[in-house]
Order: structure tokens, then sequence, then C-alpha cells
């Protein structure tokens, strides 16, 4: 026999609880258990009850919500109500909402250019005159353009998606910037031969980068810091 | 014709004191150094120099180029809008994606707050003519020290944009330049 005790045996449904849960570890289909059910003592302070296996307890409390049905546990049916349905949004479809919203920006991305477009712009740049700003600029040097396009090859798809700006500059070099919505930015310059960039973190001074070569363990490396924008 | 060549004299002596001039500007002599309220103005051409968004400068508008450390603008608290839309129209070459588009605005304390320096440089056409200087003299073909870069892109940061609302007009009919 089991034995339970409850601080107030009036409590029906505890009453009901108890037994459902004793029946959950013995369903009535089981020959070697029995369930019954014996009323609380009353007039005293503390109710015990003394459950024995009985299939004529089992059925005297199916009444209690129609716990069991056909051998099978069943619970009662959820009543909701205009105010629980309001919680609801408030505590949990909100919140989640808003969770999902957060998680889409942060792994989504907008796609600035592709590497084909980038090799292209490039090439462009060679065209420019000379005077192209009025104030003696050159158009981009022969071995800057082949440099920046050998770095753009380097570069992981998702990372040149994420170029935020590029452009020549007035001594034959060629620029990209990668920056994010706080104002971090990568920014890198591309000569004949090598490369300077510097990262600027928010949390800490800028770090600068002189004479890199153009190879792919620098632009991993480069990459890497990208990333980290 | 002792009064005409006296009148001839006059109108000589008075143009050499480039006292008038076609643009209206009242002309006179400017204090050397260029105080750090002074506003400095670059002229500001598309696409070259601005990015797609259109409300941001590409920091090629504040490089100078190869072998000179200069950066040509204007001193502006000493000459129109109008002096200095007409003086970049001038060098503007639409053709070229040299498209004049307005202004970039700084302040001299702006520009020496990031370590560099800008210092009076008349020219003959223009006696507002200024040049921002880095430090540094860029080499063809050569990529800027990240530090100059930084320093240049953080000058371009800080300036502040003036879209020209009808470039076609030959007067600035925008907001007055304020830093």
């Amino acid at each position: 026999m089991t034995e339970y005790k409850l601080e107030d045996g009036n409590d029906m449904d505890s009453r009901g609880l108890e037994l459902y849960l004793e029946n959950i570890e013995n369903p009535p289909s089981s020959t070697s258990t029995q369930i019954s059910y014996k009323p609380p003592m009353v007039g005293t302070g503390i109710k015990r009850f003394f459950i024995t296996e009985t299939l004529a307890g089992t059925l005297a409390i199916s009444s209690l919500g129609n716990v069991f049905k056909d051998g099978r546990v069943k619970l009662k049916t959820p009543v909701f109500s205009e105010n629980s349905l309001n919680d609801y949004n408030n505590t949990i479809e909100e919140p989640h909402d808003e969770y999902i919203d957060t998680l889409n920006k942060l792994i989504s991305h907008k796609v600035n250019i592709t590497r084909v477009d980038m090799v292209e712009r490039v090439m462009a740049f060679r065209s420019l005159n000379q005077n192209w700003d009025g104030y003696g600029a050159i158009p981009l040097e022969v071995k800057s353009a082949a440099n920046a396009v050998r770095f753009i090859y380097f570069l992981n798809d998702r990372i040149i998606e994420r170029i935020s700006d590029f452009h020549p500059n007035p001594n034959g070099t060629f620029s990209l910037v990668w920056e994010n919505e706080f104002d971090e930015r990568l920014a890198l310059e591309l000569g004949n031969n090598t490369l300077s960039y510097y990262v600027k973190f928010n949390s800490q001074d800028p770090m600068f980068f002189n004479d890199i070569e153009n190879n792919d363990k620098e632009v991993n490396r480069i990459s890497d810091f990208i990333k980290a924008l | 014709m002792i009064l005409k060549t006296m009148i001839k004299k006059l109108i000589e002596f008075l143009t050499s004191l480039k006292l008038f001039n076609k643009n209206g500007t009242n002309k006179v002599n400017l204090p050397i150094y260029v105080d750090n309220p002074e506003k400095i103005v670059k002229v500001i051409f598309s696409p070259l120099n601005v990015k797609s968004d259109r409300k941001s400068i590409k920091s090629n508008a504040y490089r100078g180029p190869a072998g000179k450390d200069e950066v040509s603008v204007m001193r502006q608290d000493y000459c129109s809008p109008t002096f200095c839309k007409q003086h970049g129209k001038k060098i503007q070459a639409p053709k070229e994606k040299k498209a004049y588009f307005g202004f970039g605005l700084l302040t001299a304390e702006k520009i020496r707050n990031v370590g560099a320096n800008v210092e009076y440089t008349p020219e003959e056409h223009n006696d507002f003519h200024a040049d921002i200087k880095i430090g540094y003299i860029p080499e063809k073909g050569q990529e800027l020290p990240a530090e100059y870069k930084y320093k240049v892109d953080e000058m371009t940061n800080a300036s502040k944009i003036y879209p020209d609302p009808n470039p076609d007009s030959n007067e600035w009919e925008g907001e007055d330049l304020i830093y």
C-alpha cells in the first residue's frame, strides 16, 4: 500500500491529483495492482489517506473530469479566457517574436556587391583620366589594380558582400572599407606591391598594419577582423 | 589727354589693390594664420567623392595628389558659398564622373584635432585658397601608411556635407554653411 499525507484532505482536486498520479504509475489495465479510494477522516487537522488498489476506486474518481477513459489518462480540458490570452501575448508571443527578429538581423546580411562586380569596378577605375579630381589625380595604377583584383579573389564571398565602400585614390591606389552600424571599421589601401590597413573598434585604440603582403595568410587575418565587426 | 591718362592710372591702381572684382567679393588682406573657428570648405564632386547614399563623403575627397601634401580647400569665412560654387564648377567634368555636387564643411579646429593642419595658400584666381596638410607626402602607387589613412578618414567623417539643391544654377541656393 502507498501512504500519502496531505495538508488539507478536503481539497478534492488535491485528492484527485494524488489518485491521478497513482494511476499513472499503476494503470487500471494492470493485473498486478488495484486502486481504491477511501474518504479522508473528517474532523482531524491533518488528513491521511490509505489507498488500496481496487478498480472500483478508480471508477469513483472518474467524475473528477474523466481522468481515465478507455484505460488512458486524460487531462482536463483547459479553459482559455481573454485575460490569459493577453498574458500569453505579452509574456510569451511578443518577446518570442522580438527574439526571432533580433536573430534574423544578426544572421542576415545585405548584399552590397559581388566578386564580379568588384573586379569590374576596379577595371573601370583604370579608365579614369589624368587629373580626374581637378587637382592632379592619376588613374588607378596597373599594378595597384592587379593587386586589388588578387586581393578580392582571396576574399570569401560573404566578406565581399559586406564591403561598405571602395574608391580610387588620387595617387593611383585603391581603397576598401568595411564598417558596421557602430562606426567600427576596417579600412584598407592597396598599392602597387603591398597594402596597409587599420582596424578601429570602439572598445580600444585603432590598430595599424603597414607593408602587408597580399597573400592568403594575410587576407585570412584581415577577414577575421572583418568578421568581428 | 592728361585727364584720360590720370583716369587710366587710377583704374590700374584700384585694380592692383583688388578691391573690386567680377565676383563681387569684398577682397581684403586675409590673416595668414587660419584661426581655429574658421570654416573650411572642400568642393565635392559626384560620384567619385560621394557615397552611394549621397549623404556622406568618400575619404578620397580629402586626399592630395602624388608628390604633394596638400588638399585644396577655401576659407569660407571670407568668401561666399556662391564664390566657392563657381570655383568648383570651373573644374567639374560630368562626363568623367566628376559633376559638381556640393560642399564638405569643416573647421580649422576639427582639422587640427585629427593631427592635420590647414595653411593659407592664396592663388592667382583664388585669394581664399588654403591647403590641408596631413604631414605625409603620398607617393605614386604607394599606399598611405595606415596611421595617415586613419587621420584622413577621421577628418572625412567629421566633415559635414552640403549637397547643392540646384547644381545647375550659378548661385548657391542651399542653406547657410554652418558647422
